[in-house]
């Protein structure tokens, strides 16, 4: 992988075809889509957060981006390539609720440690905030990012000084509040 | 862009005095920013109907002329014209004007832009079929990511969601073609090239096997072809940059009857838009490149018959490309590939119920087809719509050919063959639930219902100039109001069953496989191809006869062709043949059944006149022996199409000599009040009677000045709207409407009870010299006029006209010099019945003007005569012209940015004459408004140099000096 020619090799595919829920055909013009784009085949952290600035021109999207990179880049390599992105795709357009979630999980686990303390969290939605600025109208207990995080907390009974929250809660979390789930569905069928 | 400007331009946005015209001047400033585009479209979804409307030009231009990767005005557009039947004429109309200026640089962006969208535009027009009803996701990698993002902030701030996702799934629809961006293309063929010399070293291995997934790609092809094997296909070979071997991996099945279906519909296009006389080579061209652009396009899904058609044809059944592939670890593994392929947006159903759901999707396929079981709201309301659409297209184009047909016609025979199309055009689509969008008054806008075209008045109308092109006057009788598109009404609910027999009388023929691959085909067929495959196979050789001559004559001869052939070849062998003797010798007695008949002599005999031209043997004594017998055989039928008042026929007929006729077009309701002519039209009217009949005037044109001079009633418009928002009440113009129908066709709003100054002078001088009057031939002024018309200069009838006068004068005036609008001779310059002064005709304005010399050098027109009407230079009304002059300028200072925004927006790579200028246009009108000058300033400016130079300018006299004498318009 990583290299820029016009389509995925027989060997590319089949793997591909292993690891995702497209089948041959979409992941060619997948990939073509994504050369596209990214004629290198590598996207780097600041090419990716050039995307989600033209699409949240009223907020900062950087730290955000910066969290959501490493989520994508699983080899470490600084660059995200065709099969982590196409991985990533697949997981959240056509993978199980389950899948969805342990994908996110690693959003906020961004030390891998398995868990996530407030603050850990309170990171990550602060970025989450800061890249759609004003374009959402927020009920009143989720109008900051504390606010916020300390709503997660609270739904999952524990104290947001001392417990961290992990996999499972995290899951518990999802069915707790409807929202998340409507979320996490929106796209079903969509790709 | 920094962060700060974005939160200030949203703040802007959100405001309640950004207009729609700021709106779109920001879609054309923040081209790159995906999310400031959706968040204006947002903002433009807030403004009424009516603005929406007015503006559709420029959402045109901002589509084709400006490149963005935002989707979000495409889709508000495509939104409003499947929601808003007017819409969507108005849009249709305006592309097709579009294709054609741009028919010579297919590869460019803004043809691609512009054929994607009629396309996506005639499938919400014509089709049945719920084709766009599926979201897309296209290989767009950008909204791809961004769903990965906010999948994975669900969690942490789930209702971000709602802002993100309208941005995601209209992104993702974005159809992205390899064609576009040709330098970018090069870039990437080269670093291709470079790859691959890189991998032929190195990995030769490799090469070979990709080379053998070639071969099976070609096998898959190959099979694609077998099943449409009666379809010649497109080389894509043609275009050798674009096409890399690589590509043709994608024409799979699928892809061939998609294609198949978009080629028709770039036939259809031509069928419906680009008739006229001189463009049909150049069309060809066109439709040329349409083709291979379809090919290189990448593909476009259609889903729902692809499931159709992959679940019908069983032999696809395990074919390696068709089989969809789960991830090993998940529970609900099965094997698949024997599974036939489905399309991505079923797959998820399909892991869990594989047949059920194909079963499904069949008979969902199958119940399209045959009668439509219990439908929807929506899918009735779809019927009503396509059945207005149609219909409505089918009559614009029959106006549209009436005066490509009357051009080809002699002069004196022109108003006979007029009476036959319009009788014809009577006969066959009126009455109908039709209207004419834009041009037929509104009377409300809330709950709208819509008129309903009852027929034209056929006496009434006139041929208009006689030059090659040829206007007609034509006067509507209408309903006001008349009909919805509830479907539940008696009255649709009659229309649905009818249209829903027609499609079924129309099916039976085919078997049910072909149906589903030509689906969207059969909906689409323009009125023209519908009657040409209904008659017999003698079409196809007046097709063949003709091509050679004109193309311009098709229509009218797939109408009769039996019968037109028969007498082509009849003048061909003996020019004096039985025809012409039966036209003259018609029974002269009419009604209703005999018109049908009279209007179809007509056209065979100006098919007749057509041959005898086109022999070659025109001006031999025998042909023109025969032509003028033809004529006089013609104009012997004219009155026969109904009752007709001779003596008002020959009054309008009478004074039309040739010079000084260039603009009379509007003075052919001189004489005659035009609620006076209502009433008498109402009385002889079979529908008179009732409660919500209506008349209206228009004029159908043809010719390129069109959308230029749609253009300037816009500017009129919007500057009379800057007048009124600031407080100038006084101002006055006269609305003008012009529908633009395709490039070169429109029709236009007459102006009912007014005159050309030119008309009035020289009906008058006229009339005088007649009479003994006036035996010096002195030229009557406008003071006669108004003195005539008004009364005593002293008498409030007068007086009022005479403030009509200054206050239109006044507001013409600052228009005419802020858009230079030129050659103002009197013909171009008419007056009301209640003494208001009109500027027609806008041929020359913003940077260009009549011939090279640089006459009218005034800043507008400002007689002697103008002035001596007000009453003096040292009037009252005088100066109330002066003043209001003031104000209507320095108004316009400071809404200054919109209208210099508007010339902004159109100037860009248009081929309009009047941005002859380019950029510099916008430049030079901005300086004609003189910012730099402080309010005082201006109001000196206005007095001193604009009124001071364009009273009694020598240059105005000069001008109009040189059309009397050249044209013999009156002075």
């Amino acid at each position: 992988m990583g290299k820029a020619v016009s389509k995925l090799s027989k060997d590319d595919l089949k793997s591909l075809r292993q690891a995702t829920y497209f089948d041959k055909r979409e992941l060619q013009q997948w990939y073509k889509g994504f050369i596209r784009d990214c004629p290198s085949g590598q996207l780097s952290e600041e090419e990716f957060s050039k995307v989600f600035k033209q699409f949240f021109p009223f907020g900062d999207p950087a730290d955000y981006c910066h969290f959501l990179f490493q989520v994508f880049d699983v080899d470490n390599s600084k660059y995200i390539d065709f099969k982590e992105f196409i991985i990533a795709l697949s997981i959240t357009s056509r993978g199980s609720e389950d899948q969805k979630l342990n994908w996110c999980f690693r959003l906020y686990d961004n030390k891998r440690a398995g868990k996530v303390g407030y603050k850990d969290m309170l990171a990550v939605i602060s970025a989450i905030y800061k890249m759609v600025g004003t374009m959402v109208a927020l009920p009143e207990d989720e109008k900051t990012p504390e606010a916020r995080t300390e709503k997660f907390f609270r739904l999952l009974n524990k104290d947001k000084d001392t417990d961290t929250i992990n996999l499972q809660d995290f899951k518990r979390l999802s069915k707790l509040d409807p929202t998340i789930l409507n979320a996490l569905n929106s796209y079903e069928g969509l790709v | 862009m920094s962060l700060k400007e974005n939160e200030l331009l949203l703040e802007k946005i959100r405001s309640s005095d950004f207009t729609a015209l700021d709106c779109i001047d920001n879609l054309r400033g923040y081209r790159e920013s995906i999310g400031i585009q959706h968040t204006l479209v947002q903002k433009l979804r807030s403004y009424s109907y009516d603005e929406l409307e007015f503006y559709i030009p420029q959402f045109v231009q901002l589509l084709v002329a400006f490149e963005t990767d935002s989707m979000a005005l495409e889709e508000f557009l495509l939104e409003y014209c499947s929601k808003y039947p007017h819409y969507s004429m108005v849009v249709f109309w305006n592309l097709q004007s579009c294709v054609f200026e741009l028919r010579n640089d297919p590869e460019s962006y803004s043809f691609q832009v512009v054929r994607n969208f009629i396309n996506k535009l005639q499938n919400i027009l014509f089709n049945n079929e719920e084709l766009m009803k599926k979201p897309e996701f296209r290989e767009n990698f950008q909204p791809a990511i961004i769903l990965c993002g906010v999948i994975a902030s669900a969690i942490g701030a789930p209702r971000f969601n709602d802002y993100a996702s309208s941005l995601v799934r209209s992104q993702a629809k974005q159809q992205k073609s390899f064609v576009f961006k040709l330098a970018n293309f090069q870039k990437t063929l080269t670093k291709n090239l470079t790859m691959k010399n890189k991998r032929l070293s190195s990995e030769t291995a490799t090469e070979t096997m990709s080379d053998d997934e070639a071969r099976k790609v070609g096998g898959k092809l190959s099979h694609g072809h077998q099943r449409s094997a009666s379809v010649p296909r497109m080389q894509p070979k043609k275009n050798s940059l674009t096409i890399s071997s690589d590509e043709s991996e994608y024409y799979t099945s699928d892809e061939e009857s998609e294609f198949r279906s978009s080629t028709h519909i770039e036939n259809e296009m031509s069928k419906l838009g680009m008739r006229s006389e001189n463009r049909h080579r150049s069309y060809i061209e066109v439709e040329e490149n349409l083709k291979i652009n379809t090919v290189i396009t990448p593909k476009r899904k259609n889903r729902a018959r692809q499931l159709t058609l992959d679940s019908l044809s069983t032999k696809y059944e395990g074919t390696d490309a068709y089989v969809s592939h789960s991830l090993p670890d998940l529970s609900r593994v099965h094997e698949a590939d024997s599974q036939p392929y489905l399309s991505p947006a079923e797959s998820e159903s399909s892991l869990n119920f594989p047949h059920s759901s194909i079963e499904q999707g069949l008979k969902r396929n199958l119940s399209l087809h045959s009668t439509v079981q219990t439908p929807s709201y929506n899918q009735l309301l779809k019927v009503l719509q396509i059945n207005y659409a149609k219909k409505e297209t089918e009559f614009i184009m029959a106006l549209q050919n009436i005066s490509l047909r009357l051009s080809s016609v002699p002069k004196e025979a022109r108003l006979s063959a007029l009476r036959a199309e319009l009788s014809i055009i009577n006969e066959t689509l009126l009455p109908s639930e039709i209207d004419i969008p834009q041009l037929l008054p509104i009377t409300s806008s809330k709950n709208k219902r819509y008129h309903k075209i009852l027929k034209l008045s056929i006496n009434e109308a006139c041929v208009l100039n006689s030059a090659e092109r040829v206007p007609f006057l034509l006067l509507v009788e209408y309903l006001s109001d008349e009909f919805d598109f509830n479907p539940f009404t008696d009255a649709n609910q009659k229309i649905i069953a009818n249209r829903n027999n027609h499609e079924e009388t129309s099916k039976s023929s085919h078997d049910l496989l072909n149906e589903m691959i030509e689906g969207s085909q059969s909906g689409l067929k323009s009125p023209v191809s519908v009657r040409a495959s209904t008659e017999n196979t003698e079409d196809s050789l007046v097709y063949v006869e003709e091509e050679e001559t004109d193309l311009g004559e098709l229509p009218m001869l797939t109408v009769k062709s039996d019968r037109s052939f028969v007498i082509q070849s009849d003048i061909e062998r003996s020019p004096k043949t039985e025809q012409d003797k039966k036209l003259s010798s018609f029974p002269s007695n009419t009604n209703a059944d005999t018109t049908k008949l009279l209007a179809d002599q007509m056209r065979i005999a100006s098919v007749m006149l057509q041959q005898l031209e086109s022999s070659g043997q025109a001006s031999s004594e025998q042909s023109s022996a025969i032509k003028s017998r033809i004529v006089e055989s013609m104009i012997s039928l004219q009155d026969q199409f109904d009752t007709i008042n001779y003596e008002r026929l020959n009054l309008l007929k009478g004074d039309l000599p040739d010079a000084g006729e260039r603009k009379l077009e509007n003075d052919f309701k001189l004489g005659e009040d035009w609620n006076t002519k209502k009433e008498r039209i109402r009385k002889s009217s079979v529908y008179g009677h009732l409660d919500n009949w209506e008349l209206c005037s228009v004029i159908a044109k043809n010719g390129d000045d069109l959308p230029q001079e749609a253009f300037a009633c816009q500017l009129i418009s919007l500057i009379t709207s800057i007048w009124k928002r600031q407080g100038v009440k006084d101002a006055w113009t006269k609305r003008m409407k012009i529908l633009i129908t395709s490039a070169n066709t429109g029709l236009v709003e007459t102006i009912n009870n007014a005159m050309s100054i030119h008309s009035i002078k020289k009906s008058m001088t006229e009339i005088s010299i007649n009479d003994g009057e006036n035996t010096k031939g002195r030229i009557f002024t406008l003071q006669d006029y108004f003195e005539n018309m008004f009364g005593s200069p002293t008498s409030q009838k007068y007086k009022r006209a005479q403030n009509n006068f200054a206050r239109s004068l006044a507001s013409y005036s600052i228009i005419c010099y802020v858009l230079q609008i030129k050659d103002r001779h009197n013909g171009n310059i008419m007056l009301d019945n209640d003494g208001h002064i009109i500027h027609i005709d806008f041929g020359f304005l913003l940077s260009n003007s009549p011939g090279s010399v640089g006459f009218e050098a005034a800043p507008f027109k400002l007689t002697s005569e103008y002035v001596n009407l007000l009453g003096g230079n040292e009037s009252a009304p005088y100066l109330s012209f002066v003043d209001m002059c003031k104000k209507c300028f320095n108004a316009l200072r400071k809404e200054h940015r919109q209208i210099v925004n508007l010339v902004e927006l159109m100037q860009k790579d248009s081929t309009l004459p009047c941005f002859k200028n380019g950029e510099n246009t916008s430049v030079l009108l901005e300086q004609r408004l003189q910012l730099q000058l402080s309010e005082e300033e201006s109001e000196a400016f206005v007095e001193n140099t604009l009124i001071g130079r364009s009273y009694g300018s020598m240059y105005t006299r000069l001008y109009d000096q040189f059309q009397m004498i050249t044209q013999g318009i009156y002075s």
